[in-house]
């Protein structure tokens, strides 16, 4: 963190004298803070998984670093790719896109001569053959060469699987963590999640709701666990339940999973819920906006402002 | 669908995403770039419905990438780890104010946090927040306008 610089206009001085010390002191106490870098990143799970889990226990320990987030995401950004910019780079992708096939296309040859069997020699010399013929008649910068049709299928809103956390009171208990209770029982549901076994989350969460019913961590993986089992409709109430409890550090994943759940199990609520994320500055927005975009665009209405 | 129309569909989401996790253009656009070449390869094996979400999760993964990279160049993980959570409670009535004010929004506090603690200029602070300059200076304004009459009850 670095010093003040001595560029206060005369507002600024007049409002800030006799302040100075303090603000010493502030700058003292937070100058080994994770970088605004940092912070934007692990609020975006962008950051490798060590360094995520250390930038997200600090974030539970320190106000100041989650007001520097909260800000982050009521900046307001809107960051557009201009029409230009846009066209350049998908230019550039596709130049990209082009020169790869050919690398790959050129070091085929040294194990086709290597193998040395005349008849896949053959076939991979006529598969060469026919590359290059598309790579000769591509002019740069025109557009990319017909890719490959995809059938077209009823939309489902994707969604991947969400990582662990606990929200802060079920880290609250004071003796070892292998002793807390909540914790403890929780761990075959998680230990299922972890290994992907769906089926196995699912009945050990039902299982938990029933000891646990206000737990903010029982009914999100609940919900989610359904999810990844398939039974999107069957996550719904979960979900809603969890949204009910209003818990802040779970609220984005639970409005965006329940939106995906809506959507999925053809819940007439669902393109609204997009829309109501994408109006916000939480993690999901941009997911959000693109997903109410995607469904406008299915149904030919255009999204509401 | 061809790639140009999905590109097309989907790319200011991404570069949206993009921009969330680095404020450097430049970078947001490799990252960017790279989700879209990745789609370019993969073409015939994905589903649509599955983006933009496939797309913002390889932009994820290559914003992990470039962070394992920076790691190991600077030696992060050794000299810059994140500190521990300060468990202090705040160094000053200054300090509670700041987090505290109920007239201040998230924003306003932010402004304040990066120009008088971080030394941040207001260019500086609407780089990467994505404002202009003209609403930094607005929210500094009101901030220290509230900070005025805070300050003043303190003293007084």
């Amino acid at each position: 963190m670095s010093q003040p610089r001595d560029d206060w206009d005369a507002e600024e001085r007049d409002a800030l004298d006799g302040l100075e010390g303090e603000l010493a002191e502030i700058r003292r106490k937070h100058q080994d803070d994770p970088s605004l870098e940092m912070l934007r990143a692990a609020d975006a799970d962008a950051l490798p998984p060590e360094l995520q889990a250390q930038v997200a226990r600090h974030l539970q320990g320190s106000a100041w670093s989650r007001a520097v987030v909260d800000g982050l995401r009521d900046s307001g950004a809107d960051d557009r790719l201009d029409a230009a910019s846009e066209d350049r780079l998908l230019q550039r992708i596709t130049r990209e896109a082009r020169a790869a096939s050919r690398t790959s296309s050129r070091l085929l040859w040294p194990s086709l001569a290597m193998g040395g069997v005349a008849l896949a020699a053959t076939i991979l010399m006529a598969v060469m053959v026919s590359r290059s013929g598309r790579d000769t008649v591509v002019v740069p910068d025109s557009p990319l060469p017909p890719a490959a049709a995809i059938p077209a299928a009823p939309i489902k809103i994707a969604f991947n699987k969400p990582g662990i956390k606990l929200s802060p009171s079920a880290l609250a208990w004071r003796g070892e963590a292998s002793a807390n209770p909540f914790v403890r029982d929780l761990t075959p549901a998680f230990d299922a999640y972890r290994a992907d076994d769906y089926p196995k989350a699912v009945a050990e969460f039902d299982r938990q709701a029933t000891v646990y019913p206000g737990s903010i961590e029982v009914l999100f993986y609940q919900g989610v666990s359904r999810m990844l089992a398939g039974d999107d409709a069957g996550a719904v109430a979960p979900l809603e339940a969890a949204a009910r409890l209003g818990n802040a550090m779970f609220a984005d994943d639970v409005s965006w999973y329940l939106a995906v759940a809506a959507q999925r199990s053809a819940r007439p609520d669902a393109r609204v819920r997009f829309e109501q994320l994408c109006r916000g500055k939480g993690a999901y927005a941009a997911a959000a906006c693109a997903a109410a975009d995607q469904l406008s665009a299915s149904a030919a209405v255009p999204r509401q402002p | 669908m061809e790639f140009e129309s999905l590109y097309r569909q989907h790319v200011q989401a991404v570069f949206r995403f993009a921009m969330s996790i680095t404020r450097r253009r430049e970078i947001a656009e490799d990252l960017t770039s790279e989700a879209f070449l990745a789609l370019h390869r993969e073409l015939a094996s994905i589903d649509p419905s599955q983006l933009p979400a496939w797309l913002l999760t390889v932009v994820r993964n290559r914003a992990r990438d470039l962070w394992r990279h920076q790691l190991v160049e600077e030696r992060y993980a050794v000299d810059k780890q994140p500190a521990a959570p300060p468990t202090a409670p705040p160094a000053s009535s200054l300090e509670e104010w700041i987090l505290e004010s109920a007239g201040l929004k998230p924003v306003h506090r932010l402004c304040v946090m990066l120009r008088y603690v971080s030394g941040m200029t207001r260019a500086e602070i609407a780089a990467e927040t994505g404002m202009s300059e003209m609403q930094v200076k607005g929210h500094l304004q009101y901030a220290l306008s509230l900070l005025r009459k805070a300050h003043g009850v303190r003293q007084a």
